[in-house]
């Protein structure tokens, strides 16, 4: 509601003031500023059409710096004090405007000028591209962080209720008072919708043309909503627009709070039922030179009068196809402005609006229509003329009107987006050209205008009918009796009317369509001459609609236009689809919280504080941040990953591999189901043992790996992948849950119950037994692929006598809680073997360097492990397994699948790049590719480069050489063994 | 001797905005698996837990050692805040229990519970959580195991009616940073 209370802001530099409540384009036009952008394409002056979300012209850039937001409706803008925003595409001013030149060239732009321009020659393409690229868009991104707070909140409710409008407010009142949860959301400051605000915006009602009753419902609504919004069961958020309507009645709505601890607020709403009251949109009319700044919405303009208190003029023309434009004439007149002429197309009409425009004494012309207009920066004429019968051309001499204000009606579209987006299916109805819901497919009801309803009284009709019979579905009922007695005076005679014949020759007319895009008329007509008929491609073709107002003025025009000019009826035509956002959302509100340290989902280890103290840099595995490696001063990735190399060669490296995945497997048949799961054989695994499994997936490929050790008869711990941990458990408990039912078995997640710290190096005995004192570490008590359950300073270890290194390595598997403490205790008294941290990178080098797998790095979901080499884990005994029968397909038999490889470079200095290509020495155009790289490392053990790659029959061809082709030169390689280091395994036991 | 440190150790009790943030540190976790028609089974872990292991879902038993939460038809998850008392049931557990047929996993360290209060707690988690908390939670001792943003969870409401709300957000002790920053960083805008 305005007030009193003076608000200052600033609007292209300019300093202006207006009043609380109201919208940057009210306060614009409260200071007489028409002109408020240049459009699009053509750069031609506009200025506010509507009060609403509709509006395609007044798009300002609001604020600057980086807070800043492009495309913002000013209708949509509430003014507060320092508000600062600046008109869009234009330079150097918006009143001189270098790009107003391409409207005196617009001949030249016709509907798919960048199509048949920028095609020849090709190759210039890059060279158009850079200028198009410049050209498109509006509006200025932020380029620094946003400040600002956004919220995501998710609400549940029995019904909820999308319009403030009279409609929803009894449908809320109706729900409320059954004692549902009832979510009633509103995009404007106030409820009651235009039926209040503007029709009956002005205290003295004496601009107000309708029944005083209609007020007196609407107030009385609207207090007893406010009234029970305290209430337990009934939330009412204001300022809020339902943009996103979902699967199973999920719907996104945007909250505008602005304040400084939280700018907006996304609500993430599931209701059982959803009632759609989102009224309807006025429209315009084409004619020619429609666009100039002071043409504007009819019932926009009487909102401006009635609810802000703007006098938009002095002399007005009314320009309008049905009797709701009466409206504004008549109230513009009570309000001393004078009303020069009511341009109507209709041959007449006998409305009651019309009838008292006439007592008052108002010009009224009918079967006219205003076929140009003019005004540069803002409309000062219009040029009317009679039509003939069948209004397709002038008759008699044109008249001219002087005006500061033309004021347009078209009809009225219910607002269906929502509707729509909810896959629910929309009928044509002839008599006001409307496309209406037909056929809800979610939980859905509309009521209202939205539903082409319009009289108020049929209005409430409407609602109470359709409320009641969804509070029953309920099992309520509705005390409330039905509210009788309100007799709207409504506007139900239109003539549709989508192009306004001129005088001139059509091909120079500009009678815009889509006022965002700068779509014309002719631009459709030619669309539809260079053979585009469906409304979906010549949306495309012409942009038509889908500018971010997304045509919700202009769509029907269009449509309207199609129909008229290529014959099809408009049912027979249909409508393009309405897609979610309904109005822009920033990606700030989208983003919420989750940006920065909270943009996507951290796992740690227990030892995680350790790595950050200790210098080390990170990188994602899954959800995980692992230690990466620990560089040193000065020392570069690669110096500190070969320093950790050989560190753990050469004395004792320690990890964290806490990530792994564990399951713990327990019951009768564990070692059946590990029999079905794995590639080998496992009833005979000793208990206290390790052993190192494959799974296939039912196709046969390595899907994971990784050591399983038996801790009894009937229990075992899995260890597998850090990345695959939750789907193999997901996959294990599949298989058991579906395939496997009668295996007696429980999978439980033990992953983070134990950390697990890696002791690689020749010199790990020794400090085991620093650890464990009283242990003997001996090879013979404690022998490679064990393990055994040991105390450290009294906390229960499980200690595994296992390697991904090569190297002897003890894997503990502590309590998490104690994990940090055990790793410094590591560190302390490993000092003496120059005991050095080493991360994932180093980690992957040692394990390449024993030609060890990376699940996901040697495979890709098409690796067999005879592809791997690996036919040695595949048992030949075993009755079944998951995989099995796929290992005999012919496919993966083909002996010139690719298969698992060394590869060295002719230049030992030269590291290849993972995933570069592999072809052989001699071959022709075009090149067949043999192979790729999986794994490539520079090995400071080594002295040299090295790979791992999947080649074409691989196995077969080690000692030959291929080619790596580059960008910038060709390597060559030489096929090897993948075991580069130790290939007798002596270091495991030295 | 080794150090023993929780996951959130630096938060102890903290207060943002009125919300109470506590870690439940070190408490014994015992997953208990099983058939709920095993008549053997579901006696044998009545007497050792001085109460039935709960059969309908998204609900708990509390007695004076131990909080019996349903995890799933044949899951419980048993909480202990006595160490003693805890290796006594979890010894007794396994002693009793038939190992063909029967799961007893400490998961002591696999989670880290996380107690939430406040008069605005519901609102605070509802921006995390999809579920409908009001109609989830409805119940004293009421459970649920959900997402928060992407993590699972399993939320235990410790109220009762007419208190301050209070609820135990159990989580991966590797998630635990995370949610808590968030919860947090979350507690600024509660009157909404």
């Amino acid at each position: 509601m305005i007030t009193d209370k003076k608000i200052s802001f600033i609007f292209d530099g300019k300093k202006f003031s207006g009043f609380e409540g109201d919208t940057l384009a009210s306060a614009l036009l409260r200071n007489g500023v028409f002109l408020v952008g240049r459009s699009f394409k053509y750069h031609r002056p506009r200025g506010i059409i509507s009060a609403g979300s509709e509006e395609p012209n007044a798009i300002v850039q609001l604020e600057s710096g980086n807070i800043t937001e492009p495309n913002v409706r000013a209708t949509e803008i509430d003014i507060y004090e320092g508000l600062s925003a600046n008109s869009q595409n234009n330079w150097p001013t918006l009143n001189f405007d270098f790009g107003s030149i391409n409207d005196f060239l617009s001949p030249f732009f016709p509907a798919g000028f960048y199509y048949k321009t920028f095609m020849w020659p090709p190759k210039f393409w890059e060279k158009y591209e850079y200028f198009i690229r410049r050209a498109a868009g509006l509006g200025k991104s932020p380029t620094s962080d946003d400040p600002d707070k956004y919220e995501h909140f998710h609400y549940h409710c029995d019904v909820l209720i999308v319009g403030g409008g009279l409609s929803g407010l009894y449908a809320a009142k109706l729900a409320t008072k059954t004692n549902l949860k009832v979510l009633l959301l509103e995009q404007n400051p106030e409820l009651g919708g235009e039926k209040l605000h503007v029709d009956h915006g002005q205290e003295t009602l004496k601009g107000s043309v309708d029944n005083v009753l209609e007020k007196a419902v609407g107030i009385s609504l609207v207090d007893e909503l406010e009234k029970l919004n305290s209430s337990n069961n009934l939330k009412i958020i204001k300022n809020t627009t339902v943009f996103a309507y979902m699967h199973n009645n999920y719907l996104l709505a945007c909250q505008k709070i602005n304040n400084k601890n939280l700018r907006q607020i996304i609500w993430k709403i599931r209701a059982k039922k959803v009632v759609l009251a989102t009224g309807s949109i006025e429209r315009f009319l084409t004619f020619d030179n429609n666009d100039r700044p002071g043409i504007m919405l009819a019932n926009s303009a009487r909102k401006y009068l009635n609810h802000y208190f703007v006098k938009l003029g002095k002399k007005i023309v009314i320009f309008t196809n049905n009797d709701s434009a009466y409206k504004t004439a008549i109230d513009f007149h009570l309000n001393n402005i004078q009303v020069k002429a009511i341009i109507d197309v209709r041959k007449e009409s006998k409305g009651d609006l019309v009838r008292k425009a006439k007592n008052f004494g108002l010009k009224i012309f009918f079967n006219h229509a205003i076929i140009n207009t003019e005004g540069r920066k803002k409309i000062n004429s219009v040029i009317i003329s009679e039509f003939n019968k069948k209004f397709t051309k002038t008759i008699g001499k044109c008249k001219k009107f002087s005006c500061d204000l033309l004021c347009v009606s078209g009809g009225w579209t219910p607002t269906v987006h929502l509707f729509s987006q909810s896959r629910g299916k929309l009928i044509y109805r002839e008599s006001d050209a409307s496309f209406i819901p037909h056929q809800s497919f979610q939980e859905e009801i509309s009521i209202g205008a939205c539903n082409g309803t319009f009289a108020l009284d049929k209005i409430f009709e409407e609602t109470y009918n359709k409320m009641k019979k969804l509070l029953n579905e309920f099992g309520k009922k509705t005390e409330e009796k039905f509210r009788e007695g309100v007799n709207s005076v409504f506007h139900d005679n239109i003539k549709n009317l989508w192009i306004v014949p001129s005088n001139k020759h059509f091909g120079k007319t500009k009678m815009f369509v889509d006022f965002q895009n700068d779509v014309t008329a002719k631009d459709i007509k030619l669309a539809l001459k260079e053979g585009y008929k469906s409304i979906e491609h010549v949306k495309r073709y012409t942009t038509t609609g889908m500018a971010t107002d997304q045509g919700k003025i202009s769509n029907i025009s269009a449509l309207g236009i199609i129909s008229n000019l290529s014959g099809l009826p408009m049912h027979e035509l249909g409508t393009t689809t309405f897609r979610l956002p309904y109005t822009p959302v920033t990606f700030g509100a989208m983003a919420g919280r989750h940006i920065k340290e909270f943009f996507d989902v951290e796992r740690t280890t227990p030892i995680h504080q350790w790595h950050i103290d200790n210098g080390a840099k990170f990188e994602d595995v899954g959800q995980w941040k692992r230690a990466w490696y620990y560089p040193k001063e000065k020392e570069d990735m690669l110096q500190a990953v070969n320093r950790e190399v050989k560190a753990t060669r050469d004395g004792i490296g320690i990890l964290d591999a806490s990530t792994l995945g564990k399951i713990d497997i327990k019951g009768r048949d564990v070692s059946e189901f590990l029999n079905r799961v794995y590639t080998n054989a496992w009833s005979k695994l000793e208990i206290g043992k390790c052993r190192y499994g494959l799974m296939l997936g039912d196709d046969g490929m390595v899907i994971d790996d990784g050591v399983t050790i038996r801790l009894g008869e009937n229990h075992y711990v899995m260890t597998t992948t850090t990345g695959n941990a939750a789907s193999v458990m997901s996959k294990l408990e599949d298989w058991l849950q579906t395939e496997w039912p009668e295996l007696n078995v429980y999978l439980t997640s033990v992953t983070e119950q134990f950390a697990t710290i890696s002791i690689n190096g020749p010199y790990s005995p020794q400090l085991m037994k620093k650890l464990c004192p009283n242990h003997n570490f001996s090879q013979e008590n404690f022998p490679h692929m064990s393990f055994q359950n040991i105390k450290i300073d009294s906390v229960h270890c499980r200690i595994m006598r296992i390697s991904f290194t090569g190297e002897m390595c003890y894997e503990i598997n502590v309590p998490s809680s104690y994990a940090k403490a055990l790793w410094s205790k590591c560190f302390e008294l490993g000092q003496e073997y120059s005991i050095t941290p080493y991360g994932t990178e180093a980690m992957h080098v040692l394990r390449a360097e024993k030609g060890f797998i990376i699940v996901g790095q040697e495979t890709d979901g098409s690796v067999t492990p005879i592809d791997l080499d690996m036919s040695w884990i595949v048992s030949k005994k075993k009755y079944d397994f998951i995989g099995k029968r796929s290992l005999t397909r012919s496919d993966t038999v083909r002996e010139d699948r690719k298969q698992l490889v060394g590869i060295l470079t002719k230049d030992p200095s030269e590291v290849l790049e993972e995933g570069a290509q592999l072809v052989e020495l001699e071959t022709s155009l075009p090149m067949p590719m043999v192979g790729h790289v999986t794994s490539s490392y520079y090995s400071p053990n080594l002295g040299r480069s090295f790979a791992l790659a999947l080649v074409k029959s691989g196995l077969k061809k080690k000692g030959s050489k291929l080619l790596v082709p580059m960008p910038d030169k060709t390597i060559e390689v030489e096929i090897t063994d993948p075991v580069f280091i130790d290939p007798s395994n002596e270091r495991l036991s030295a | 001797m080794l150090k023993r440190e929780s996951a959130l150790k630096d938060i102890a009790i903290q207060v943002h905005n009125e919300i109470e943030f506590e870690e439940l540190s070190h408490i014994s976790k015992i997953n208990l698996r099983g058939q709920s028609n095993n008549k053997d089974f579901m006696t044998s872990s009545r007497n050792i837990l001085d109460t039935s292991l709960p059969t309908e879902s998204n609900t708990s038993n509390v007695t004076l050692n131990a909080k019996v939460i349903w995890l799933g038809p044949n899951e419980w998850l048993i909480e202990i805040n006595n160490e003693n008392k805890f290796k006594e049931i979890f010894s007794k557990l396994q002693s009793t229990l038939n190992p063909q047929n029967t799961a007893v996993t400490d998961l002591t360290e696999n989670r880290t519970i996380i107690k939430v209060s406040g008069h605005n707690l519901y609102t605070l988690l509802a921006k995390f959580l999809f579920i409908d908390l009001d109609k989830i939670l409805q119940k004293e001792a009421a459970v649920t195991q959900t997402l928060f943003v992407k993590v699972p969870v399993l939320i235990v409401r410790n109220h009762k009616k007419n208190e301050i709300s209070s609820v135990s957000i159990h989580a991966n002790r590797s998630h635990s940073q995370y949610i808590y920053k968030l919860l947090v960083d979350g507690s600024r805008n509660l009157d909404f």
